[in-house]
């Protein structure tokens, strides 16, 4: 039974004509095409890929905060339960590596991913994803109250056989990788 | 039996074990409906994105020309065009008129973006939407169609309502909004 097969008959999803709820939240589905096309034309805007995370991480603050509230989630069962949804939304298969219990910093794989395939298709050779970034961050800090941002560290697009988003606080994630922060989470990329 | 479960049992919609989610053989992702709705408040004063946002669907839908004329049943046109549109949760459209069968107006009720932004914005908003069906009536009719949205329900509207026709028509007819939207 695959992981879409087990959500609707526990009743998780609900697909009807115009809506798609999963776990009381109102869904939507978009091409991985587009969603590749749409950030390769914002490459050369840095600003502008910087809004993008910023809206997937404020959308989905908003999303998760009463999730949070709702099922009182404990750190590795909001891992258990995101790597799921995140395999079942069609984002690859993602696994996470805790590295203490604590939502702070930690890191996700996500293997076989078609949005990273695509854009290495698109010729993208490092990593360039936003809008998954912008979603496991905006899931941390609602869900755990917390200022959390995620960065790309590895990824198909640059040779590698996993992605690996990294995530932390930006102090964190500052002191650990300066070099990857200043071009993915910082207005005037480098 | 749904039109969705319909395309589950057909394979035409597959949650494959390696990861990849499907429509027509077109990879997809499931994300909160909040998310576009917050981005597109944020560029809803950007003119210039929101063509860019409608292009970029448009032209995503046709890269898959091929998969969408394989399943396409001309007798059915626009019955199957707002089945599979209908599958996206941006909403539900039907058909309300149309001289020539997909060339038309579309009516769209319960839009997440038009829902999410009402209130905070005075100019149509569903360009993602706009571009997709763009993007398939222009693969399944082979010509270049495109869609404006004339009133929508963020805007003070009623309902969405979007106008189908080819390029030219809609360049013609709906020059004002054309020159904002398209």
């Amino acid at each position: 039974m695959n992981i879409f097969e087990r959500f609707s008959l526990s009743r998780e999803i609900i697909m009807r004509e115009g809506e798609i709820i999963l776990d009381q939240q109102k869904m939507q589905i978009l091409p991985v095409n587009f969603i590749a096309a749409y950030q390769l034309r914002l490459k050369d805007s840095p600003g502008k890929l910087l809004e993008l995370y910023e809206s997937m991480k404020n959308g989905m603050i908003k999303y998760s905060k009463p999730l949070g509230k709702e099922y009182s989630f404990s750190y590795r069962n909001f891992l258990d339960r995101w790597v799921k949804y995140t395999t079942f939304g069609g984002w690859g298969i993602a696994e996470y590596k805790l590295i203490e219990e604590t939502s702070n910093y930690g890191f996700l794989h996500i293997k076989n991913s078609p949005l990273h395939l695509n854009l290495k298709a698109k010729g993208i050779t490092e990593p360039f994803d936003v809008f998954l970034k912008g979603i496991i961050a905006g899931a941390l800090s609602g869900t755990f109250k917390a200022d959390i941002d995620v960065i790309e560290t590895k990824c198909v697009c640059a040779g590698n056989d996993v992605c690996i988003y990294y995530w932390g606080t930006k102090e964190y994630l500052q002191k650990k990788f300066p070099e990857i922060v200043s071009k993915q989470l910082t207005r005037d990329q480098k | 039996m749904n039109f969705f479960e319909m395309l589950l049992l057909s394979r035409k919609m597959e949650f494959k074990d390696n990861g990849d989610v499907t429509l027509y053989g077109q990879s997809i992702v499931v994300l909160p409906d909040a998310l576009m709705v917050e981005y597109i408040l944020n560029i809803n004063n950007d003119p210039d994105w929101k063509k860019v946002m409608y292009q970029t669907a448009k032209e995503a839908m046709l890269e898959y020309k091929p998969n969408f004329i394989k399943v396409y049943n001309p007798s059915s046109g626009p019955v199957w065009v707002c089945n599979t549109v209908n599958l996206l949760g941006q909403g539900k459209i039907q058909y309300a008129a149309g001289a020539n069968g997909l060339i038309g107006t579309i009516l769209l009720e319960n839009s997440p973006t038009a829902r999410g932004l009402k209130g905070n914005v005075n100019e149509p908003t569903d360009h993602i939407m706009r571009g997709i069906i763009a993007g398939i009536v222009s693969s399944v009719l082979d010509m270049d169609i495109d869609v404006v949205e004339v009133e929508c329900a963020a805007a003070g509207g009623a309902i969405c309502e979007l106008i189908v026709g080819s390029s030219n028509d809609i360049k013609n007819k709906f020059a004002d909004i054309y020159a904002k939207q398209i």
